[in-house]
């Protein structure tokens, strides 16, 4: 009995400590504190070098993906065009930037043809391999190609999270392809309106 | 017991992103997928080949997605086999691109992969799916007629029968 009794406090206890932290607001991964600043030298696709710093005073969804990728990276894109559709005019506060893991094949040039078939939020950045990688290793992506093929295509094999970054540039959010838009447009709306942003 | 540490390092291996190698370029998990290509789309149908007739098979929401530039284009549809007996759809071809591949979209550990596909096949009554993020069609070197708004022929090809035409929808790149 008195054994009995000790469980059941035990789980008393147990329910009282998961009760005692206030519900997360976020619908997505909050990684607040455990990733690093929006930090990188890359170039965008109107051929301009670009900081982190250029991007301050927007809430920056930070994407790695490749142009030659028919099926992952343009439904990714296509998503968040919806989402910052729903988004309405807090949609300028917003950029999307779409780090190329395929510098080879994604000039400037390209990558803006690209990017402008979804929408004007949506930056398409490349860089030197080093630089691509440099970022690719702050935010613990990563990235492989595949064989190329008689004609000389390839694949390229890529993470699909998506970083999610205040308007102060500090790493907040993490999303997946499993997030839906919904999901996206509610944590965004609640970043976009914090009484500091 | 989940502290916000714990769920972190869950929703990270979930994203690919710790158990991923950190290296660029490092060895792609691709051998397994380029050994599944030996079927190469374009071919003539066999010489024996007999038209597949329409009550045999249900193809619905044929659609594109467009992308400039002559980047590769994924095409999606659904595929009902209507007939009594198993289907394999083998590849594509198409008037408006210059190749056609099957392809699937794997995502394991939060990393994206793309493979050949070699055959699909349907048994009698099931359905086959080709969606964003799973089985799709790569179409290669677009002609420059193929805008949003148009409609293009792919004729899909299955095992033993004539190619089956289909008329998919061109839609903008953004479509959701």
């Amino acid at each position: 009995m008195p054994r009995r009794l000790l469980m059941v406090l035990a789980t008393f206890s147990l329910l009282l400590s998961a009760c005692s932290h206030a519900p997360s607001p976020w619908l997505l991964t909050d990684v607040r504190g455990h990733l690093p600043d929006l930090r990188f030298h890359l170039i965008n696709d109107l051929d301009q070098p670009v900081t982190g710093a250029s991007y301050r005073g927007k809430a920056v969804l930070l994407y790695f993906g490749y142009t030659h990728c028919p099926d992952v990276c343009p439904t990714t894109l296509a998503h968040l065009t919806v989402v910052l559709q729903n988004l309405g005019p807090l949609a300028q506060h917003v950029r999307v930037l779409f780090v190329s893991v395929d510098p080879k094949r994604d000039t400037p040039a390209l990558l803006h043809a690209y990017t402008s078939a979804f929408g004007p939020h949506i930056i398409g950045l490349t860089g030197t391999p080093d630089a691509i990688a440099r970022v690719a290793k702050r935010y613990r992506v990563a990235y492989s190609y595949g064989k190329p093929d008689a004609a000389g295509n390839y694949v390229v094999n890529h993470s699909a999270a998506i970083f999610i970054f205040d308007q102060q540039g500090r790493a907040r959010l993490l999303a997946t392809e499993h997030d839906s838009v919904a999901q996206l447009t509610h944590d965004l709306h609640l970043l976009l309106t914090e009484p500091n942003a | 017991m989940n502290s916000p540490r714990h769920l972190l390092a869950r929703a990270l291996l979930a994203a690919g992103l710790l158990a991923a190698p950190l290296l660029a370029n490092a060895a792609p998990p691709a051998a397994s997928a380029h050994a599944l290509m030996h079927d190469m789309p374009g071919m003539a149908p066999a010489p024996d080949a007999h038209a597949l007739p329409a009550a045999r098979v249900a193809v619905t929401d044929a659609w594109v997605r467009w992308l400039p530039a002559g980047l590769p284009m994924g095409g999606y549809f659904s595929l009902r086999n209507l007939g009594k007996r198993p289907l394999q759809l083998t590849g594509a071809t198409s008037p408006s691109y210059q190749m056609v591949m099957l392809h699937e979209s794997i995502s394991r550990g939060g990393m994206e992969r793309m493979v050949h596909v070699a055959q699909v096949s349907i048994a009698s009554g099931q359905s086959v799916h080709f969606a964003p993020g799973g089985y799709h069609l790569m179409l290669m070197h677009a002609a420059s007629t193929v805008q949003p708004g148009t409609r293009v022929r792919i004729d899909l090809q299955f095992k033993g029968h004539a190619p089956y035409p289909v008329e998919f929808t061109v839609q903008p790149a953004a479509t959701h």
